[in-house]
């Protein structure tokens, strides 16, 4: 996924929060889910379709401490897999 | 988890029917009034802002309650999944389409206990075979996902031969479930006639043993005399080879007050509908999350599994201490001498430990 796409998340998907700080995303369609752990949670809830994939990845940076280098390459593979997914649009 | 991640619904406490075994009816979630259809759409607002993922549907029938359909489609506006458990004599194919046009059902548990009227009219009353079977027939024509539910009592258990080539031959259904009567309720009055005594169990145990030989992975159990057979085989084997089994030898067996909650007809919130009498809160005046999160007795449900079992009188010098994790709440006792005590079995002569595990 470019940088400068604006991943929106799909309408009607419930994110529940778990212990330990993790969350499922789930479709009520379907009833699949989606493990997310503390980061992919943080991206989930800043994306908007206004955000670039970069200005999510500035703001990881800015939220978590010790942020690997190759963090831009691992949100854009997690993005693209919630792409293929179908569990998010890119408007 | 800050909240339940299903609930339990008794939607109704009308029934068409009267089932000698009903743990529902003559016990505390048989209660004198439904709650009207608008304080049960304000209740699925509080499930999606709690994030439920998964409702189930019970009563009584569902079906003798007039404004189901009206129920139906105000939960279906809400973002999660919900099964439907019905007794199929009040479907038609009206209610079949009905069923078949939400989105989110996930599933529609009938109650079917036997392959003929004998077996299954026994404890329904006359005609309610022939309508029941009428029923699925109804919501198979409409692609509904089923899911068959057996309860094995003594006048059915003869008969798990016949029972099972009717659903897995006849009907055509993948697989079935199969527990057994609970002493509650209405069943409670007729404990001499149709709980199963220690022989009908033992029967059940080898009759499923070989039916399961038969139509490997096509029956499933989570109480009743084949999940208790399973369980203790597998207690045996790991005692024998020394294995280690998660919270094996903690008082956990009831891992329900983790994950779910239940609702009665009339609004009060309990641990689940085989605990009805244990009053936690109020849908109508209650947040689900505080309930949740702060009843006593849901707190002392929940450190049930801090107790070992090693320290219950009647299970400290049990063999099996290490791997049982004792018996449901709703059981009354809470270790040894319950139905779900294997050494209480054995001693009993239900079966042998050889023919457990050979």
């Amino acid at each position: 996924m470019l940088l400068d796409a604006r991943p929106l998340p799909r309408a009607g998907l419930v994110l529940r929060r778990e212990h330990d700080d993790w969350a499922v995303l789930f479709d009520p369609d379907t009833g699949s889910g989606f493990g997310l752990d503390p980061v992919g949670i943080f991206l989930w809830e800043n994306m908007d379709g206004r955000r670039t994939v970069a200005d999510l990845v500035g703001a990881l940076r800015e939220h978590f401490v010790e942020v690997p280098s190759q963090v831009a390459d691992e949100v854009q593979g997690f993005l693209q897999g919630l792409q293929e997914r179908g569990l998010i649009l890119l408007p | 988890m800050s909240t339940p991640r299903a609930v339990d619904l008794v939607i109704t406490n009308q029934c068409n029917l009267r089932c000698r075994y009903c743990y529902h009816f003559d016990g505390a979630g048989d209660v004198a009034q439904d709650l009207p259809r608008s304080e049960w759409s304000r209740f699925f607002e509080q499930l999606e802002r709690h994030a439920v993922l998964e409702v189930s549907l019970t009563g009584g029938e569902p079906f003798a309650r007039p404004d189901l359909p009206e129920i139906l489609q105000d939960l279906s506006r809400h973002p999660l999944r919900f099964t439907l458990y019905t007794n199929a004599t009040l479907v038609g194919a009206q209610e079949a389409r009905l069923l078949a046009g939400l989105r989110r059902l996930r599933a529609v548990q009938v109650s079917l206990d036997a392959g003929s009227a004998d077996g299954h009219d026994a404890c329904r009353g006359a005609g309610s075979f022939e309508r029941a079977v009428r029923g699925i027939r109804a919501m198979q024509e409409c692609g509904l996902p089923l899911s068959l539910q057996v309860t094995l009592h003594r006048l059915n258990a003869p008969d798990l031969e016949k029972t099972a080539r009717f659903v897995l031959e006849d009907l055509g259904l993948p697989s079935f479930q199969i527990n057994s009567v609970y002493d509650m309720g209405t069943c409670s009055r007729y404990r001499e006639q149709i709980c199963l005594g220690l022989e009908e169990r033992r029967a059940a145990m080898i009759a499923l043993e070989e039916l399961e030989r038969r139509h490997p992975g096509r029956l499933r159990a989570s109480a009743g005399p084949l999940a208790q057979l399973r369980r203790w085989t597998a207690m045996e084997r790991a005692r024998r080879t020394g294995g280690i089994w998660p919270q094996g030898g903690l008082l956990g067996a009831c891992g329900g007050v983790f994950r779910k909650l239940a609702v009665r007809a009339d609004g009060a919130i309990i641990p689940c509908n085989q605990l009805s009498e244990r009053v936690l809160g109020w849908i109508q005046h209650d947040d689900l999350r505080e309930v949740w999160q702060q009843s006593p007795e849901l707190e002392r449900l929940r450190r049930r599994q801090e107790t070992r079992m090693r320290d219950l009188p009647g299970c400290r010098d049990c063999s099996w201490a290490a791997w049982c994790t004792g018996g449901c709440p709703a059981g009354g006792a809470e270790g040894f001498g319950t139905e779900d005590c294997l050494r209480a079995f054995l001693e009993q002569g239900g079966l042998s430990i050889d023919q457990l595990v050979p």
